[in-house]
Formats: structure tokens, sequence, C-alpha cells
């Protein structure tokens, strides 16, 4: 796995658009990922969001699983 | 996300990666699936509690319909792990997502209760709750307990869309 296609397919979606697939499926069925830093993310952060701090990405993305669809904020 | 978190309009959580885990740390399947059962009855007892606190009939009503909603989650609980459920009981003043009931019931003391704080109440807790068994499921050390916080992240899940519908009725009356 590498870092340049771990999001190849992406697409832009918008909050709502986020909103209708979490309703619409199952929470273990894709994945929310937090890049921002911790002191944000301890402030608010999407339930079940994930955190890794962008700067930390490449070394840890063994810890995402490439085959589910991942929202990135 | 377009616009990040800022832009989205719904549920957040707080709190550090580490926020209500100590609760869990034992590993064991049998303590993990008894504190969280604590955590069910706490918040049931909490519903209950303000119920009693409340003189108006809708709320007090919709308290107790929430307090139903964990009655059938533990009850759901219970059928699905038999076994689980013997051993010391675990103190129930911890509720759903690590929150204190004592302090959520000292908030409430010298106030009316509405049916909106009630509402927001429920959803901040279940959304913490549900934020909590994910960050659980994402380091069970077991399929089993892993497992069981996924199915406790379904659960929090119907209890948000439970919430969510009411508070629209709250909105749309």
């Amino acid at each position: 796995m590498n870092w340049r296609n771990l999001f190849a397919s992406d697409v832009n979606m918008s909050p709502a658009d986020v909103k209708i697939f979490m309703a619409e499926h199952k929470p273990e069925e894709y994945q929310l990922l937090d890049v921002r830093q911790p002191k944000e993310y301890e402030k608010e952060h999407l339930p079940g969001a994930q955190l890794i701090p962008v700067k930390e990405l490449m070394n840890r993305l063994d810890e995402l699983d490439p085959t589910k669809p991942t929202f990135v904020y | 996300m377009k616009g990040g978190i800022i832009a989205y309009e719904g549920g957040k959580a707080v709190g550090d990666e580490a926020f209500g885990i100590e609760y869990f740390v034992s590993g064991d399947f049998s303590d993990v699936f008894r504190m969280s059962y604590a955590m069910e009855e706490g918040l049931q007892q909490l519903y209950l509690l303000l119920a009693e606190m409340c003189e108006e009939r809708e709320v007090k009503h919709l308290l107790e319909r929430l307090a139903k909603f964990e009655e059938g989650h533990k009850a759901k609980m219970k059928a699905l792990f038999p076994d689980d459920l013997t051993g010391e009981q675990v103190s129930a003043d911890s509720l759903e997502g690590g929150f204190n009931r004592q302090q959520i019931l000292n908030h409430f003391q010298d106030r009316k209760v509405t049916s909106d704080d009630v509402i927001q109440l429920g959803m901040m807790l279940e959304t913490q709750a549900f934020d909590l068994y994910s960050r659980l499921a994402a380091k069970a050390d077991t399929d089993e307990t892993k497992e069981f916080f996924l199915f406790m992240v379904r659960e929090e899940k119907q209890h948000l869309k439970f919430l969510s519908d009411e508070y629209d009725k709250v909105l749309g009356r």
C-alpha cells in the first residue's frame, strides 16, 4: 500500500452526503479519518473518527483499511 | 469531506483518544461486558431520576421512554451474552461515554427540565458512547471483544436515530 494511492478514487463529498452515507451504512463499513492535530480532535471530532495527524499519516497507513470507503477531514 | 468538520452539521464528540477508555483497561471480556452493562444501567437510572425531578408530563413521558430504551438494550445484551453477567457487580455511577451521573443530576438540580434538555443530553451521551465504543473496537485485542464493541456501536447508532427523530418532532411543534 502506498500513501499516494490510498485515496486513489477520491471524491470531495459534502458533509450532508457523508452524513447520508453514514446513516445508510453500518459503522464498520467505512472509516472516518481525522488528520488534524490532537488538540483539535480533543475539542471536537466526528463520532467514531480515527485520529492520525497528517504529518504521521505516511508512517501509520497500516492502521487504515484500504478496502473501506474513508472520509477524511 | 468538503469544508471539513466546521461544515459538518451533526453530532460531534469531545475528548482525546483515551477519554473513557480507562473504564475498560482490564481487557477481559467479562469485565468489559459488565462495565458496558453498568453504563447502560447508569443511564437508565439517570433518565428515571430526571423523570422524578420533572413536573411536565410530556417531558416525564419522554424520559421514561428513554429509560425503557436502555432497558431494551440491556435485555438484548443479556440475551446475546448470557454468561457474562456473573461475578462482582460494577457501580452504575458512570454513564455511557464515560460521564458521571451525579454531575449531570447536579446540573439539573435547580432548573426546570425541558424536552429540549432531555434530547440534547441524550444525544450528547449517545454520541460520546458511539465514539467511545468505536475507539474501543479499533483497539480490541480479540475478535470476541471487537464484535461486542461493534454491536454496541450499532446500538448507539439506533439510539441516536431515535433521539434525532424526537428532536425533529420537538422542532416541528
